[in-house]
């Protein structure tokens, strides 16, 4: 009689083949059924190691952190990090009072510090919102005359119109009028473009032009990143 | 509800869950998270066997699965994809930092009498046992023992044949019987 080798013991603990043959042995066998035996206590010994237990808002905690790693990389999801841009100003202005429309007073030194920050991050994100912006008003404005898929366009409106409303909220609170008019106007646009059918005909795609500029939003966005921060009346 | 169902049930809420993420709704990936990290976790420390290692493994492991998301193919669940990353990564880790005993070699490690009358804690001596294993051979023994992952996707996610997957789990099940054999048989 052939011993099963322990290479086959182990195949066998693992159900890995021969699973009958070997079972069929090991019924007969004694040798081999000690040597097995001894195998399966190791092994089934293993189980018993414990492993720490993380607590029930470990996978919170785990998302939290890897949110925050991802973001500034990616730059995405932006609606967070702009909520967190917005309670920065929300922050600032409470601490400086109205300190956006003091800016060319000197500020105590400590509320300065505090809100030196905010203007800035503002000025980045409604700066990179509004370059996006322009950028899906200007595909439907310049695309040839005809029909057209604006199913890309649509997307890209649906992923402003967050942050939009977001922005637009900040300049009502921190009483930036003419910010948060532009930004009013453009979500009425973003919203349009994204409930138009996705293929336009070129009936429709005139129709969308015409509104696009009437509202002149294309021509206001440009006049607003062209100037510096302190103008547009974020600094 | 059968087990199967009950898996194939949580594969589908994991399948549109990333969908969501997919579409771009990000925050959803918070929900993937919540869900696998514990795992994750259990996988990322029975190979390193060392807590701050392994946490950091699980953050890692969902920030480049979050980063790929749009990688990610339905063929594998989520919960194959996620613990395969884990599982690089636990291995990256283990040859960078803590290189274990050779492929090749046995390494004698019979602890004395004493020692193991006076040994309370089965972990301690599992995880000590643990370390006689070579980076390859802790994986690939991890995946078969504890996860029940066929030999042949253990080759295929380590890049060896079947025959060297046979052989590292070989190699490591006859270094865990030389190291707790003793204390087995005492117990």
């Amino acid at each position: 009689m052939n011993h099963l080798s322990e290479e086959q013991l182990i195949l066998h603990y693992y159900g890995e083949e021969g699973l009958d043959s070997a079972e069929a042995h090991l019924d007969e066998c004694p040798d081999c059924r000690a040597a097995y035996h001894g195998l399966q206590r190791v092994l089934n010994s293993l189980d018993a190691a414990p492993v720490p237990d993380r607590g029930p808002d470990y996978g919170r905690q785990v998302w939290q952190t890897v949110r925050q790693q991802a973001e500034p990389r990616r730059g995405w999801p932006r609606s967070a990090f702009l909520l967190a841009v917005a309670a920065s100003v929300l922050v600032g202005a409470f601490l400086a009072g109205s300190a956006f429309e003091r800016t060319r007073t000197p500020a105590p030194l400590a509320v300065a510090a505090v809100d030196d920050l905010t203007p800035r991050l503002l000025r980045v994100a409604l700066d990179g919102h509004l370059a996006s912006s322009l950028m899906v008003l200007s595909e439907i404005q310049n695309a040839p005359a005809g029909a057209m898929d604006i199913s890309w366009q649509q997307h890209n409106a649906e992923q402003l119109l967050g942050d939009n409303r977001i922005y637009k909220q900040t300049a009502e609170n921190t009483q930036q009028a003419r910010v948060g008019q532009l930004l009013a106007g453009l979500e009425e646009i973003l919203l349009e473009i994204a409930h138009s059918p996705t293929k336009l005909d070129p009936a429709q795609l005139n129709s969308l032009r015409a509104r696009i500029a009437r509202k002149g939003i294309v021509f206001e966005i440009r006049i607003l990143a062209a100037e510096p921060a302190m103008e547009k009346g974020i600094l | 509800m059968p087990r199967v169902s009950l898996i194939g049930k949580m594969h589908e809420i994991d399948l549109t869950v990333v969908s969501r993420v997919q579409a771009g709704e990000k925050d959803a990936f918070g929900l993937l998270v919540e869900r696998h990290s514990q795992s994750v976790f259990r996988v990322a420390y029975r190979i390193t066997g060392n807590e701050s290692d392994a946490d950091e493994i699980v953050q890692e492991s969902f920030l480049r699965a979050y980063r790929e998301i749009h990688r990610y193919e339905s063929r594998a669940s989520f919960s194959t994809w996620i613990h395969t990353i884990a599982r690089n990564l636990a291995l990256d880790s283990l040859r960078k930092n803590k290189p274990g005993a050779p492929d090749l070699e046995l390494v004698s490690t019979a602890p004395t009498p004493e020692r193991l009358v006076t040994s309370q804690l089965l972990g301690e001596r599992i995880s000590e046992a643990m370390k006689q294993l070579s980076p390859h051979e802790r994986v690939a023994f991890t995946m078969r023992h504890y996860d029940g992952v066929p030999l042949l996707e253990i080759g295929e996610s380590l890049g060896l044949s079947e025959n060297a997957t046979k052989q590292s789990i070989f190699r490591a099940v006859r270094k865990l019987r030389r190291a707790l054999l003793p204390w087995v048989t005492l117990t």
